[in-house]
């Protein structure tokens, strides 16, 4: 026993002294002196200590190694460099930054030391890493050298504190565009993110849990400070300008020198405080908002806009609504301007016929009076409102591609705001009906198969916009058909292109009418060349015969049929003649002559030679009258032409007023006022001369409006009866409707049925559901269907 | 002796010299393949640890405690692990009796 205590002793006397030889070694390693120092004596030292079972020998003694000197390095280098600053004082001076520069450097150098030689005594001490840790269950050296400095060095109240604030004050600095020490902060930001939490492995590291949220703060504070001071200087398309700058800095930023871990946290923040906390008065401010940027096609801008507010909460939600709300506004503008004198809105206001036809009358001549009426009728130019339209419908557009990135929620909303905006005009649809009118008549002349169809094309856009379609139907058709009857139309390509875009967009049901006129307008060519050809051969000397037979339910022309006029006899005999004809082709027909749709041409012999005159047809009937059976020189009142002709003193007045006061005129009008009275008399304008051998007399308007050159907007006497007939067409659609629905289900709820109805209707217009009601009583009343006895919400189908 | 498969091939970045010695406590030196020297993990950190060791200087490597016959067998297993640790017909490699105890403290040791 003596033996083995000895030689215990003895062996522990021996570890002793390895050890302090190893000891020894650790304290030159870390004076960086391990020069003299042989490895694989070292190695063997700690490998026999850990073989002789004095693992915790070397372990422990290390880790106190490893403190007293970082604790040596603390008092007599780090502590004594603190930088003491000036009191009171805002700004840094230079030689401040240079102290708080300093201190860090000492940091980071006290860090790469003590990396460098715990590298060193690690691979030393690797079989004690192997063997001896793992056994004890401890960290392994590198790990726990770590923890050790992070204890002593950077959680070191008073050196965590300078720490933050000098790399805190350095961010900022570097903010207001000076240059800093980048690599410097870099350097002791990895330390930080090198160090754990906790005394494992995988604790939180120093960098979050000591730093991050400082910083984050204190950019908070920055932002928050910066967005209110640049708001106020009024620039709202300069400051996401700004935006976008600031957030490409802080992520380079982050990149370069802090952490890629906060990356989006302090984009959150420069977000939340430069945009999402000021999203409306960025968006209202005034000459740099939305509105500003929308007006000015500010494509890029707004691409931002909506690039930067996409990054915050509600930030679209707001760009949009701000927008249709501006949108809206737009199109009130220009509903109220080029649109207003919205007389159909309170009919009751304003005399019907007066105002309107002094605005047909081409009228070069006329009072003063009348030119400033016209002059104020013009601006409401149908034309220009649509035309207004489809620049704001491509400039939205332009706006929704180039800005926004043709974002779907966007479109969708915008949309539906220029279908409200559009359909608040109760005259949408005549006015583009009108406006293509125009173009097909004479707008399109000269211009390329391409442009043509371009600007049919965005007719179509807009007509997707209308919503009661059926209103549209009706006066394209009125328009087809004037266009079809004076042969007003300037290609039949572009109208066969319209018809057929039509056709796309509503179906083959909208179109069949416009196709059924179209085929009526070229069998009549056929039948009249026809009859021309069998009048010739009977050599009777009557007059041409042009004849359009139009089939009644295709044409948009009033039941009401014209009485039949005194017409000459020779063209009464061609009247019958042409019936004769018609008849002995199709029996069993009926044709009916609309004469005031009509027009003559006839020749008039003056004593400075003779001219060619077109005017329709009582027009004519008065000038033969005037001019071949009363003697010449006599005047006429108005009350014995009224008498002669048999004819509707409001058209025989109209057909007067036309030859009186147009660019042409024919009669001489004692006294010489504007309106008619029954004892004013009319004398033949002997003294009549033009430089035109072919005249044509316009038609002041009324219902037939048919002369007028160019296209106008209904008055409200016609608007009404245009909407007693679309009120009609509706209720026959909803009757049909309803039946088809009920046929097919036999039994519905009310409001199934509804909505239903609605359904099927809303592409050619929009029923409402008290007018669907109604339909619904009439069937019922009808016998269609009943209400079911056990409930009343319920209708059940009579077959 | 461990049998892993430890790659060779593994490319020492500051390697300087291509060769190492390795001197004996009777003496003997070896001069071999620095790569194959660093098949032992020892081996390998005293020559690539971050410090200036007096080894890593003189890239010689005096062995205190390892016998002149013992470092030759290592030498040899050196080579014969950088030349079969990648392929699949491996002949036995021949260690002596009296020698096997001393040996396999040795590898313990120099982790190879």
């Amino acid at each position: 026993m003596r033996f083995n205590s000895n030689r215990r002793v003895e062996e522990k006397n021996k570890s002793e002294e390895i050890w302090r030889k190893l000891e020894k070694a650790f304290y030159e390693i870390f004076n960086k002196n391990a020069g003299e120092l042989s490895f694989e004596e070292l190695y063997r030292y700690s490998y026999n200590l850990v073989l002789s079972k004095e693992g915790s020998k070397v372990y422990n003694g290390t880790c106190k190694i490893i403190e007293n000197r970082l604790k040596e390095i603390s008092e007599e280098e780090i502590k004594p460099s603190f930088p003491v600053y000036e009191p009171g004082n805002k700004f840094q001076s230079n030689t401040e930054i240079e102290r708080d520069l300093d201190f860090l450097r000492i940091i980071k150098k006290t860090w790469d030391n003590h990396i460098m030689a715990i590298s060193e005594i690690k691979s030393l001490l690797m079989y004690m890493d192997r063997v001896y840790v793992p056994r004890a269950k401890l960290l392994p050296i590198y790990e726990k050298s770590q923890h050790i400095f992070r204890d002593t060095i950077v959680l070191d109240e008073n050196i965590k504190e300078l720490v933050i604030n000098i790399i805190l004050k350095e961010i900022e600095r570097e903010r207001s565009g000076e240059m800093i020490d980048r690599s410097l902060i870099g350097n002791v930001i990895n330390m930080m993110l090198a160090l754990h939490e906790g005394n494992k492995e995988t604790g939180e590291s120093l960098y979050k849990s000591i730093f991050e949220d400082r910083y984050l703060k204190s950019s908070r504070d920055y932002y928050a400070n910066l967005s209110e001071k640049f708001l106020d200087e009024n620039d709202a398309s300069e400051w996401l300008k700004k935006t976008e700058y600031h957030m490409e800095e802080e992520k380079n930023r982050t990149e370069q020198y802090l952490s890629t871990l906060s990356t989006r946290e302090i984009l959150n923040i420069v977000e939340e405080e430069t945009i999402e906390k000021h999203i409306n008065t960025i968006i209202e401010m005034e000459n740099s908002g939305l509105r500003s940027l929308v007006k000015d096609d500010r494509y890029e801008d707004l691409k931002r806009m909506y690039t930067l507010f996409g990054k915050v909460k509600m930030g679209r939600e707001e760009l949009i609504k701000a927008l249709c709300e501006y949108i809206k506004e737009l199109g009130k503008e220009i509903n109220e301007t080029w649109a207003q004198g919205n007389s159909s809105n309170d009919p009751k206001n304003t005399t019907p016929n007066q105002p309107v036809a002094n605005k047909t009358l081409e009228t070069t001549e006329s009072s003063e009076n009348s030119k400033k009426e016209h002059s104020s009728k013009q601006s409401v130019n149908p034309k220009f409102w649509v035309v207004k339209y489809l620049e704001l419908k491509e400039k939205l557009d332009n706006i929704l591609k180039r800005g926004f990135e043709d974002d779907k929620n966007f479109q969708m909303k915008m949309n539906s705001v220029f279908q409200v905006i559009i359909n608040e005009n109760p005259k949408a649809s005549e006015s583009l009906s009108l406006f293509i009118d125009d173009n097909l008549k004479k707008g399109i002349k000269g211009k390329s198969e391409d442009e043509v169809e371009e600007l049919l094309n965005k007719s179509i856009v807009l007509f997707r916009f209308i919503s009661d379609k059926d209103v549209f139907e009706r006066y394209y058709k009125q328009h087809l058909a004037k266009r079809l009857l004076y042969k007003k139309s300037l290609s039949e390509d572009a109208e066969r292109i319209m018809i057929s875009r039509l056709q796309m967009e509503c179906g083959h049901q909208f179109t069949t009418k416009l196709e059924g006129m179209y085929k009526d307008i070229s069998i009549s060519s056929e039948l009249s060349s026809d009859f021309k050809t069998l009048e010739k051969a009977k050599d009777k000397k009557l007059p041409e015969l042009n004849i359009s037979v139009l089939t009644k339910i295709y044409w948009p022309i009033s039941g009401q049929i014209t009485p039949n006029l005194p017409y000459p006899a020779e063209i009464q005999t061609l009247m019958d003649d042409f019936s004769k004809f018609y008849y002995s082709r199709h029996s069993g027909r009926k044709l009916l002559w609309q004469s005031s749709l009509g027009s003559a041409d006839l020749r008039i012999n003056y004593e400075r030679g003779s001219k060619d005159i077109n005017i329709c047809n009582l027009g004519m009937i008065l000038l033969i009258n005037i001019f071949n059976k009363w003697k010449p020189g006599d005047s006429y009142t108005f009350r014995q032409m009224q008498i002669e002709l048999e004819a509707n003193d409001l058209e025989l007045k109209r057909v007067l007023q036309s030859l009186v006061f147009s660019k042409y005129k024919l009669l001489l009008k004692l006294p010489k006022s504007r309106d008619i009275k029954d004892d004013d008399e009319f004398i033949v304008n002997t003294k009549f001369s033009t430089p035109l051998n072919r005249i044509k007399i316009p038609m002041v308007v009324a219902s037939g409006n048919v002369h007028s050159r160019s296209s106008v907007i209904e008055n409200n006497e016609e608007r009404n009866e245009t909407y007693r007939h679309i009120e009609d067409s509706r209720r026959f659609q909803i009757d049909a409707a309803v039946v088809r629905i009920m046929k097919g289900r036999k039994k519905m709820y009310h409001n199934n049925l509804i909505t239903e109805v609605t359904n099927q209707l809303s592409s050619r217009f929009m029923p409402s559901p008290t007018s669907i009601k109604k339909r619904i009583e009439s069937l019922i009343e009808r016998e269609y269907m009943e209400r079911s006895p056990d409930d009343r919400k319920i209708y059940l189908y009579l077959a | 002796m461990e049998d892993d498969n430890q790659s060779v091939s593994s490319n020492e970045e500051n390697v300087v010299f291509n060769t190492v010695k390795l001197i004996s406590s009777d003496g003997f030196e070896f001069i071999i393949d620095r790569k194959c020297a660093m098949i032992s993990g020892t081996i390998k950190s005293m020559l690539s640890s971050p410090g200036n060791f007096v080894e890593k200087r003189q890239n010689e490597i005096p062995f205190g405690e390892i016998r002149g016959e013992i470092l030759e067998k290592v030498c040899e297993y050196f080579y014969y692990k950088a030349k079969y640790s990648n392929s699949e017909d491996v002949p036995e490699f021949h260690i002596d009796d009296n020698i096997a105890t001393e040996l396999l403290t040795v590898a313990e040791y120099l982790e190879c």
